[in-house]
């Protein structure tokens, strides 16, 4: 049910023109990138108890890890300008400060890249430190840009 | 295993604070623990260490945090060590007026006396910073400090701390950090009409917390608690602000973990874990969603 759902939204987020598109088309780019956030947070979820030793390193760690890192290379064009009113917590702070918002994905997209490696390889040592940084680059964004939970 | 793994991604998520020794070190880490940096320092404003003027939003107006440096005349550097153990035991100023509980002495007065000396000794040790404090901005009838006489009597109970028979060291020890100084409580107990609160549904959450934001269940309910953690995600949490899939959390959490709670040692934090996993779940949905 859960890898399901995680499966749809990888499988959306594979196809990058999918992504474009329905940026573009404004679709609803509010409920899509919170989905997205949401599916790169399923898979982290996923990788944890790996990386902190609960779970022995099986076979989908790779799969979570490559998706985390698919997914990262969208986060810049979710956020289309004109699209921080309504339900959602973005802040305006990312359409005034546009160039540190691509910073902040760009170090994630980074980061995401070498955890992508780390699962590969089904390193749990490796995965574990890969999984302390990409932490660092989600909560470095959402402390500039997101407002905190009501 | 847990421990050697969520130490091991804890030590790279944030540095690590060793065990203290004299007892003014000892009074370094009981002052992490118990978060006084937070409130007492204008953080947002690049206010001086404790200095004061931090403004904390409550349902019963705005209240700002002392000066609590060695100044004579603007902090607290002209008290005895008695005058420090009746304010944070006691709720009492010296001159014997009565604090409000934003000050969360209701959970401090539940330290030891050890501690307390401990936390006192350090704060002596404490660069003097002069800066005058501001009046608390309050409704009425919180403006009239004789009212919380009253809300004291009917809410206030005394420490020190007492463990529950038959709970283990550990869980002990969890108990008291969580209560005594860390004052979890504080924040995610809900409260009643009169502020006072509501020990039924002790950890349980509410919408009305700290700057009028919401703040999660944290008992172990599967469902609208964080029953499906691990203690490994806790540990994780209380030291990075990392939630279990990695996401952060913000706001006054997201303070009390940097400023106090990232410097606890691993022990101390399985030990909260450990607790929070051994209290009653408690039904009560505060996030959104399903
Ligand atoms: C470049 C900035 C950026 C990065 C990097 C980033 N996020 Fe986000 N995230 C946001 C913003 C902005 C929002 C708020 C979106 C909204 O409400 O429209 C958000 C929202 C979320 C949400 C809430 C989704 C919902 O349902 O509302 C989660 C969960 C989340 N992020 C997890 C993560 C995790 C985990 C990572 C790292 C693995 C991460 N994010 C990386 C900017 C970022
Ligand atoms: C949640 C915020 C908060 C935290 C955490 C906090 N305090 Fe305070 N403190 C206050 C407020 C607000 C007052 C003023 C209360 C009043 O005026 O009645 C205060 C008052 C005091 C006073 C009295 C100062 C005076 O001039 O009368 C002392 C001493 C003190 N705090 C020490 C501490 C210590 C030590 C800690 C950590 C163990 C701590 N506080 C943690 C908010 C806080
Ligand atoms: C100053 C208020 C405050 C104090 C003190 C505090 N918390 Fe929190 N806590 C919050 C808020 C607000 C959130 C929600 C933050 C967010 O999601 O961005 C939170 C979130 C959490 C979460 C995440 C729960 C979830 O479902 O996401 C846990 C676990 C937690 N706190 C445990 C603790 C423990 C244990 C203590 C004491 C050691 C503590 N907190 C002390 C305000 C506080």
């Amino acid at each position: 049910m859960r890898i399901a759902a995680i499966g749809v939204l990888s499988g959306l987020a594979l196809s990058a023109s999918t992504l474009v598109t329905a940026a573009m088309a404004d679709v609803d780019s509010i409920k899509l990138r919170r989905a997205v956030m949401g599916s790169i947070a399923t898979h982290m979820g996923a990788l944890g108890p790996v990386a902190k030793g609960e779970v022995a390193m099986h076979d989908e760690v790779p799969w979570h890890a490559g998706s985390i890192a698919r997914l990262s290379a969208h986060v810049v064009s979710l956020f289309p300008e004109g699209t921080g009113e309504g339900d959602t917590d973005a802040k305006p702070e990312i359409w005034k400060d546009w160039a540190k918002f691509e910073e902040a994905a760009a170090n994630f997209e980074k980061a995401a890249s070498a955890l992508a490696d780390a699962g590969g390889k089904k390193d749990q040592a490796a995965l574990g430190a890969a999984m302390g940084e990409v932490g660092k680059t989600c909560g470095a964004c959402h402390d500039l840009f997101r407002k905190p939970q009501q | 295993m847990l421990r050697a793994g969520a130490v091991a991604l804890v030590l790279i998520l944030a540095g690590h604070a060793g065990h203290a020794q004299t007892v003014a070190e000892r009074g370094a880490y009981l002052f992490r623990a118990g978060g006084c940096f937070s409130c007492h320092t204008d953080v947002a404003h690049d206010g001086a260490a404790l200095a004061g003027g931090r403004a904390l939003a409550t349902p019963f107006g705005t209240f700002y945090a002392p000066n609590i440096t060695p100044d004579r005349e603007t902090g607290i550097g002209a008290w005895s060590a008695a005058d420090f153990r009746r304010a944070l035991r006691e709720g009492l100023s010296p001159s014997g007026a009565h604090y409000y509980p934003a000050f969360p002495y209701p959970s401090y007065t539940l330290m030891s006396d050890e501690d307390v000396a401990a936390l006192w000794a350090y704060l002596t040790t404490l660069p003097a910073v002069r800066h005058a404090n501001r009046p608390h901005d309050l409704t009425l009838p919180f403006r009239v400090r004789a009212a919380v006489g009253l809300w004291k009597f009917l809410f206030f109970r005394a420490g020190p701390f007492q463990p529950e028979s038959g709970d283990s060291d550990e869980v002990s020890r969890g108990a008291y950090l969580v209560r005594a100084l860390a004052h979890c409580g504080e924040c995610h107990t809900p409260r009643n009409l009169l502020g006072g609160p509501d020990d039924d549904r002790f950890l349980a959450g509410t919408r009305d917390g700290p700057d009028g934001r919401s703040v999660p269940n944290i008992t172990p309910h599967a469902d609208t608690g964080i029953g499906g953690w691990s203690e490994g995600d806790i540990v994780q949490l209380l030291n990075s602000g990392l939630k279990p899939n990695f996401d952060n959390v913000q706001g006054s959490m997201a303070e009390s973990v940097r400023h106090g709670l990232a410097y606890l040692s691993d022990d101390d934090l399985i030990a909260i874990a450990r607790y929070l996993k051994a209290i009653p779940p408690i039904d009560n949905r505060i996030r959104r969603g399903p």
